[in-house]
C-alpha cells in the first residue's frame, strides 16, 4: 500500500497540524483516502467456509470448531437440520433466502457476526449454498411450506390491549414471565436441541432480541417457532388479527437501550433523602443508563454477563448522597457462600467443562469510584483499579450487608476497608432489582475520597448474576463514567449577567451621544 | 455597474467566515482526512490564538488607513444616530427594528456571560493520543513468521487466526471490524482494524508491544485508564501473539507499514 511517510505523525497532532498545513494536508488526502483493502474476491463458498466460518461451526458443520467450546449460545449445527429464523413453518428446513438473510443481519448478543458489509452479497450467497448443500440434511430434496407474512397493520391501543390478552391465554408468561423479563416459573427447567440450558428472550430489552426487534421480525418468531429451542410455533392456535395484536404488544414491553450518556447529575433536596425505591422524590433525578459487558480483561475471561445494563438516579442534601440503582435478574439469588470451582486454565472460562453446578453464589452490584482525587492525580484503571492507584469499591451482595472495599486490579482479590460509610437499602420484584446506596458527603474515613457538588467523579459499575455462576472477577463490568452532584447557579451568575447589560448599554447610551452632538 | 458590500459588511463577513472555518470546516475536514467517525474540533487554546490573529488583523487593515477607518464608521455611527427624518411607514418601521436592535444587545450580552457562568454539566474530555511513541526496547522487533518477501505460511496464519478468534475476537469482533459481541460496553471502543487508522499506519513491532501490554501498559496520553485492550504477556506466548498478528493483519485485510519507513519517524 502507497502510504506518506509522516502520515502516522500528522494524524496524532492532526488537528493543530491541519489548522497550519491545509494545503498539503489535502493533497495527502487525495493519497490515503482509499478505502481499506477487502478480503480477495474469491466466491468460492467452501473457502469462505472454511477460513470465516470454520473455527466455530466447524469444518463438517457440525458446530463444533475450536472457538465453540468457549461460546453460550454454542454456534449452530447445520447437520442438525433445525434452524431458529425461518419464514417457514414449524419443523421444516429455511427457505435459502432466510438463511442468507440471518448471515447478513447476524445474531444480535451471540458469537454469530454480521456479515453484511463484510461479505459481499455474491460471497455471502455462494458460503450458504455450499453451507446448506453440504452439511444440512434433506436440503433442496423439496419446497418447504412457508408462513405468508402479510404488511403489518398501523399498531393501535386496542391491538395492545388484545395482544396482553393473548401473552396470558397462550401462555407466554410461563417462559417470559409477566412482564416479559425472561423469568417464568419454567424458565430454568428449558433446554435446546443439544440439550444445554436455554434462557427464554428477555422480551423488554429491545437490543436483546436475536432476530429483530420490531413488529413483523416479533409475528414471524412466534408464527414460524424457534427450532431447537423450546419456543414454540403459535400459527395455528390464533387468527392473523390476533398474531398482530399480539406482536404490538411484545413490542410494548420493550425499553430503549442505554443512550451513551456519561453524566449522572445527582439533583439536590432540601429533605432527607428518600429510602424507598417508590418515593415521589426520585422523580426529580434524572435516570441515566449504562451498558454492563463482561469481564474479557483478566482470565479467566467471562463473555456470558448476567447484567448487561443499569439504570442509575442520585440525589444529595447538605449531608447525604443517594443513588437508586435498577437492573433486572430474572432470579433473585439471596444464598450465597458456594464453593467456587478453581480458576481454570486458559483465557477464557471453558463453558465446556465450566460446571453448571457450581454455588449458590448470591446477586450483587458494585459502585466503583477512584480511592483518590485530585489535581494530578491520574484516573485509576476503569476495572478495579490498578497497584499503586486504588479504587474503592461499595459492594452489595443480595445475601448480607453492603460492604467498601480496596481494588488494585482484577488479578487481586479487593482488601475490605475497616469501616463501611455505605448504607444499603434492596428490593426485588418480577425480575428487576431496585436497590439505595446512601454515604454522606464527607465520611471523614481516609479511605473514602469527598464528595463536593460541580465536581466530576469518574463512577463505574459492576453487577454478579448468582444463578449464571457469577462470583469473584466472573462478572459484568461498566467504563468510567461521571457522577456530578448539580450545583444551584451561583449568585454571581446573576450578578456578571447584570454588570454586562448595565455595560453594554451604557456603551450604547455614550455612542449615541457622541454621535448626536 | 456593480455595487460593492460596504466595508462593514467585508469585515464582518471575514470574522464570521474564519469562525465558521475554524468551527466546521477544519473538523470536518479533519474527519474526512483521518477516516473518523466523527468531526475533530479545533484545541480550544488554537481557537483563541487563530481568533485573535483575525481581529488584530482586522484592526491593523482598518487602522492603516484614516478613510477606511471612517468608512467603516459611517454605517455604525447612523445606526446609532437613527434617521434622519420620518418621511414613510418605511423609515417608521426601520426605526422601531433600530430600538430592538439597540435594546437587544446588552440582553444579548447579559445571556452570553450568564450561561457562560453556569456550572458545567457535560463530562470533561480529554484528547487521547491513540499511537503513543514504541517503547524503545520493542522498536526493532520483527515478526519471525514472515518471509523475506513479506508472506506467512497458512499453516502459521491458520494457527493464530484461531488463536484470534478464541482470544481477541469477544472485543474486535470475528471479521477484526471492532464490533465483538462484549465491545457495546466500552466507552473506548476496541480498535477497529480494518479501518486506515489502526494496526494499518504502524509497523507489527507496535502491535506485539500493544498486545503484550495491553491499555495499562500505554503512557498516559493515551488514556490507560479506559483501556479494555488486556496485557497478554503471560497468557499468550510471545510466538502465539506473532502468529495472532500476522494473522489479524490478513483477517482485516491490512498491511503492516514496512520498518524502513519506520526509522524515518
Ligand atoms: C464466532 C463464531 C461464529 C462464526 C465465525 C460464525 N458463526 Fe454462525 N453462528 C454462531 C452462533 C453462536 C450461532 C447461534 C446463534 C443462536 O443460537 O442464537 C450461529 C448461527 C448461525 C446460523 C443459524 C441461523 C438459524 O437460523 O438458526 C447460520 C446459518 C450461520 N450461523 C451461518 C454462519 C456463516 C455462513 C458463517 C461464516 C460466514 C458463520 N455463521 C460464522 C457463531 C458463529
Ligand atoms: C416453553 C417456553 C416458551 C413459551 C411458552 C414461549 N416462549 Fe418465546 N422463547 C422461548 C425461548 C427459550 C426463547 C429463546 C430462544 C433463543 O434464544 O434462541 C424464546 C424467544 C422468544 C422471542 C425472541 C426472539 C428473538 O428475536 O430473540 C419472542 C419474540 C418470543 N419468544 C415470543 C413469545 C411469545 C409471544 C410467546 C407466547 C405466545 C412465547 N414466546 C412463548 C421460550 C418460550
Ligand atoms: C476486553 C476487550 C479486548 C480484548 C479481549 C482484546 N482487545 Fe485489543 N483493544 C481493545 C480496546 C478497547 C482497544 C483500543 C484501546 C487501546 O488502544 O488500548 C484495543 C486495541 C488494540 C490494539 C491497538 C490498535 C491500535 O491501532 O492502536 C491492538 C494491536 C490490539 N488491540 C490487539 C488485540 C489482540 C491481538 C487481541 C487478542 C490477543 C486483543 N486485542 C484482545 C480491547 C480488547
Amino acid at each position: 500500500m502507497n502510504r506518506l511517510p509522516f502520515a502516522p505523525v500528522l494524524r496524532r497532532s492532526l488537528p493543530a497540524a491541519l489548522a497550519g498545513l491545509g494545503l498539503a494536508l489535502v493533497l495527502s488526502a487525495l493519497h490515503s483516502s482509499k478505502s481499506p483493502a477487502s478480503a480477495q474476491p474469491s466466491v468460492d463458498g467452501k473457502s469462505i467456509y472454511l477460513e470465516r466460518c470454520a473455527f466455530c461451526h466447524g469444518e463438517n458443520g457440525d458446530g463444533n470448531g475450536p472457538v465453540a467450546r468457549y461460546l453460550n449460545p454454542r454456534p449452530r449445527n447445520f447437520t442438525l437440520g433445525q434452524f431458529r429464523f425461518r419464514t417457514t413453518a414449524s419443523g421444516e428446513l429455511p427457505l435459502r433466502e432466510d438463511v442468507i438473510t440471518i448471515v447478513k443481519q447476524g445474531v444480535r448478543g451471540t458469537a454469530m457476526p454480521r456479515w453484511e458489509g463484510v461479505l459481499s452479497e455474491a460471497e455471502v450467497e455462494a458460503v450458504v449454498d455450499y453451507l446448506t448443500t453440504s452439511f444440512v440434511p434433506f436440503w433442496g430434496t423439496y419446497d418447504p411450506p412457508v408462513i405468508a407474512i402479510p404488511d403489518p397493520p398501523r399498531v393501535t391501543a386496542g391491538m395492545i390491549e388484545e395482544g396482553a390478552i393473548q401473552f396470558q391465554e397462550l401462555q407466554c408468561w410461563k417462559c417470559h414471565g409477566e412482564q416479559g423479563r425472561g423469568n417464568g416459573s419454567s424458565a430454568l427447567s428449558l433446554t435446546d436441541e443439544t440439550d444445554r440450558p436455554i434462557r427464554p428472550a428477555d422480551l423488554t430489552k429491545a437490543w436483546r432480541y436475536k432476530g429483530g426487534s420490531d413488529l413483523v421480525s416479533i409475528y414471524t418468531r412466534f408464527s414460524t417457532g424457534m427450532d431447537g429451542t423450546p419456543m414454540p410455533s403459535f400459527y395455528d392456535v390464533i387468527d392473523e388479527e390476533q398474531r398482530w395484536a399480539l406482536a404490538a404488544y411484545v413490542r410494548s414491553l420493550q425499553t430503549g437501550e442505554p443512550s451513551g450518556e456519561s453524566v449522572l447529575q445527582a439533583a439536590f433536596t432540601s429533605q432527607d433523602l428518600p429510602t424507598d425505591p417508590d418515593d415521589p422524590l426520585w422523580d426529580q433525578a434524572d435516570p441515566t443508563s449504562y451498558f454492563l459487558t463482561g469481564q474479557v480483561i483478566v482470565g479467566p475471561r467471562w463473555q456470558t454477563p448476567g447484567v448487561d445494563a443499569v439504570t442509575a438516579r442520585a440525589l444529595y442534601n447538605s449531608t447525604n448522597l443517594a443513588l437508586l440503582i435498577e437492573w433486572d435478574d430474572p432470579f433473585q439469588d439471596t444464598q450465597g457462600g458456594g464453593i467456587d470451582v478453581l480458576p481454570q486454565a486458559g483465557t477464557y472460562v471453558d463453558l465446556e467443562t465450566f460446571p453448571q453446578n457450581v454455588g449458590p453464589f448470591a446477586d450483587g452490584l458494585a459502585v466503583q469510584m477512584p480511592a483518590m482525587l485530585g489535581e494530578g492525580v491520574a484516573k485509576p484503571y476503569f476495572a478495579w483499579g490498578q497497584p499503586g492507584n486504588p479504587v474503592n469499591l461499595w459492594v452489595w451482595h443480595a445475601s448480607d450487608q453492603v460492604q467498601e472495599f480496596i481494588g488494585t486490579g482484577l488479578k487481586t482479590e479487593p482488601a475490605a476497608q475497616a469501616n463501611t460509610n455505605v448504607a444499603a437499602g434492596a428490593d426485588w420484584t418480577d425480575g428487576r432489582y431496585r436497590l439505595i446506596l446512601t454515604r454522606p458527603l464527607s465520611t471523614g474515613d481516609p479511605d473514602d475520597i469527598e464528595v463536593k457538588p460541580g465536581q466530576f467523579i469518574p463512577i463505574a459499575f459492576q453487577a454478579w448474576d448468582g444463578s449464571k455462576g457469577e462470583t469473584g472477577t466472573r462478572l459484568s463490568l461498566s467504563s468510567w463514567n461521571n457522577l456530578v452532584l448539580e450545583q444551584p447557579t451561583p449568585i454571581a451568575a446573576y450578578l456578571y449577567a447584570g454588570l454586562a447589560v448595565l455595560g453594554v448599554g451604557a456603551g450604547e447610551w455614550w455612542l449615541y451621544r457622541r454621535v448626536r452632538s | 455597474m456593480t455595487r460593492r458590500l460596504s466595508l462593514f459588511w467585508m469585515v464582518i463577513l471575514t470574522v464570521i467566515g474564519v469562525n465558521l472555518l475554524l468551527r466546521l470546516g477544519v473538523p470536518y475536514l479533519s474527519m474526512l482526512i483521518a477516516h473518523r467517525d466523527a468531526p475533530l474540533p479545533v484545541p480550544g487554546a488554537l481557537m483563541v490564538i487563530y481568533q485573535a490573529l483575525t481581529f488584530i488583523g482586522v484592526l491593523v487593515y482598518l487602522a492603516a488607513d484614516e478613510r477606511r477607518l471612517q468608512a467603516f464608521w459611517q454605517p455604525i455611527r447612523s445606526f446609532i444616530r437613527g434617521p434622519q427624518a420620518i418621511r414613510t411607514p418605511l423609515d417608521r418601521a426601520i426605526g422601531y427594528a433600530r430600538w430592538a436592535v439597540l435594546g437587544a444587545l446588552p440582553l444579548l450580552a447579559g445571556w452570553a456571560v450568564y450561561s457562560s457562568s453556569l456550572p458545567a454539566t457535560s463530562a470533561p474530555t480529554s484528547l487521547r493520543i491513540a499511537h503513543p511513541t514504541i517503547p524503545f526496547e520493542y522498536q526493532s522487533l520483527t515478526n519471525p513468521f514472515r518471509n523475506p518477501d513479506g508472506t506467512v505460511d497458512p499453516a502459521v496464519i491458520q494457527e493464530g487466526r484461531v488463536l484470534f478468534q478464541i482470544n481477541c475476537r469477544p472485543c474486535h469482533g470475528t471479521p477484526a471490524n471492532g464490533e465483538g459481541p462484549m465491545a457495546y460496553g466500552f466507552r473506548l471502543r476496541p480498535a477497529n482494524f480494518s479501518s486506515e487508522d489502526t494496526i494499518a499506519t504502524v509497523i507489527e513491532a507496535y502491535a506485539f508491544w500493544r498486545v503484550r501490554e495491553g491499555g495499562i501498559g500505554l503512557p498516559s496520553q493515551g488514556s490507560p485508564w479506559d483501556s479494555a485492550m488486556p496485557a497478554w504477556a503471560g497468557e499468550l506466548s510471545d510466538e502465539q501473539i506473532w502468529k495472532i498478528i500476522a494473522a489479524e493483519y490478513q483477517t482485516a485485510g491490512v498491511e503492516p507499514r514496512r520498518p524502513e519507513s519506520a526509522a524515518s519517524e
